[in-house]
């Protein structure tokens, strides 16, 4: 049986990844409600005046401070969910579901780093978009 | 006649755990859960289970009865059945099986041996004892009465998913009971034994803890107070 441990995850202190969590829910809502305030006060809005909206630079520091939230938010909560679900406890070959033999820790492992990839490339991604209106 | 089906598994003798079926004449009591077990042991002397004082107060009679935890001796037939025709005895969930109901507390009892549950003082011993003013002392209300039941934590999904990794409700409402005794001095040690991952922040405040506690007391509550002690600490 292994042991799960937190090497992989944000801090290896769960106060921090705790804080962390909840500061980037508190800017993506924010962030949720600014798009919508912006949605619902501009209707049937021109490709002239959403790109003069995005390269305000408060709207892109704003969106960019939201995609590194999503960033930092989503590898905590994948993390907690790799720890909690993909684990020789569960998968193994006396665990309670697929019975992957011992082989939970490298499963969980390339969860990470498939969330870790796909985290990173929405980043980037996400900043390009931004920054190639 | 009262339907009862029971949880059973001998290790030495069935491959697999199997639910088994009885039949019971209670003669239209609403007895406790427990009474059914002895009267049905009668019947089956093979069956096992773990019982003491039958009152609520030693907590050997934890068992899950139609999907809820709590003590056998002091829930009636009707209540643990609801609506159900039938009372559906289980194990705890999400430990070991030893036989039938009867299941292997180490897991647990680890994690309450983690959280140090004796006072620490590093300060000389008086002659006397530490005295507590009735204030000081009335901080222990709703958490000293834990009597180590495992219904709480073995109803908590996140101690079901790391047992050995996450303390649990039942080990962190008494490690909150010593982080504020007024007589304890290691408060900042015990903080920092909490402060990874696994050990306090697993809880997401589902309170299944709260709904199964036997004693009527509340983990969750306890687990806020640890995590703003650890902000406190660490902030």
């Amino acid at each position: 049986m292994d042991m799960v441990n937190a090497v992989t995850g944000f801090s290896r202190n769960g106060v921090f990844d705790w804080i962390v969590q909840r500061a980037t829910s508190v800017i993506m809502l924010a962030y949720f409600i600014f798009m919508m305030g912006y949605f619902l006060t501009h209707s049937g809005v021109s490709y002239e005046e959403w790109h003069a909206f995005f390269t305000q630079t408060s709207v892109r520091i704003f969106s960019v401070m939201a995609l590194v939230s999503f960033f930092l938010h989503a590898w905590i909560g994948m993390w907690f969910i790799s720890v909690d679900y993909i684990t020789d406890r569960l998968l193994g070959e006396n665990g309670a579901w697929l019975r992957l033999g011992e082989n939970g820790t490298w499963f969980r492992m390339a969860f990470q780093f498939v969330c870790a990839v796909i985290n990173f490339t929405y980043l980037v991604w996400g900043i390009q978009v931004l920054w190639g209106v | 006649m009262l339907q009862v089906s029971i949880y059973r598994y001998n290790p030495d003798t069935d491959r697999e755990p199997y639910m088994k079926d009885y039949q019971l004449d209670t003669g239209g009591k609403d007895v406790m859960v427990l009474d059914v077990l002895e009267m049905l042991k009668e019947q089956d002397p093979t069956l096992a289970y773990r019982r003491s004082c039958r009152e609520g107060v030693c907590g050997s009679d934890g068992l899950n009865m139609n999907g809820l935890n709590g003590l056998a001796c002091i829930v009636p037939v009707s209540e643990a059945m609801g609506k159900s025709n039938t009372l559906i005895l289980r194990p705890l969930p999400g430990l070991p099986i030893i036989r039938d109901l009867v299941v292997d507390m180490g897991l647990f009892y680890g994690q309450y041996e983690k959280i140090k549950p004796y006072l620490i003082n590093d300060t000389p011993v008086p002659a006397k004892e530490r005295l507590q003013s009735p204030e000081e002392r009335a901080h222990l209300d709703g958490l000293y009465e834990c009597i180590l039941c495992a219904c709480c934590s073995t109803s908590c999904p996140s101690f079901w998913w790391n047992p050995d990794r996450f303390i649990g409700p039942s080990g962190l409402i008494q490690a909150y009971r010593f982080l504020i005794d007024s007589r304890d001095t290691a408060t900042e040690q015990r903080l920092l034994e909490l402060e990874d991952p696994f050990s306090v922040f697993r809880c997401h405040g589902i309170q299944m803890c709260v709904e199964a506690c036997p004693k009527g007391l509340n983990p969750t509550i306890a687990i806020g107070h640890i995590r703003n002690m650890l902000l406190r600490l660490e902030t």
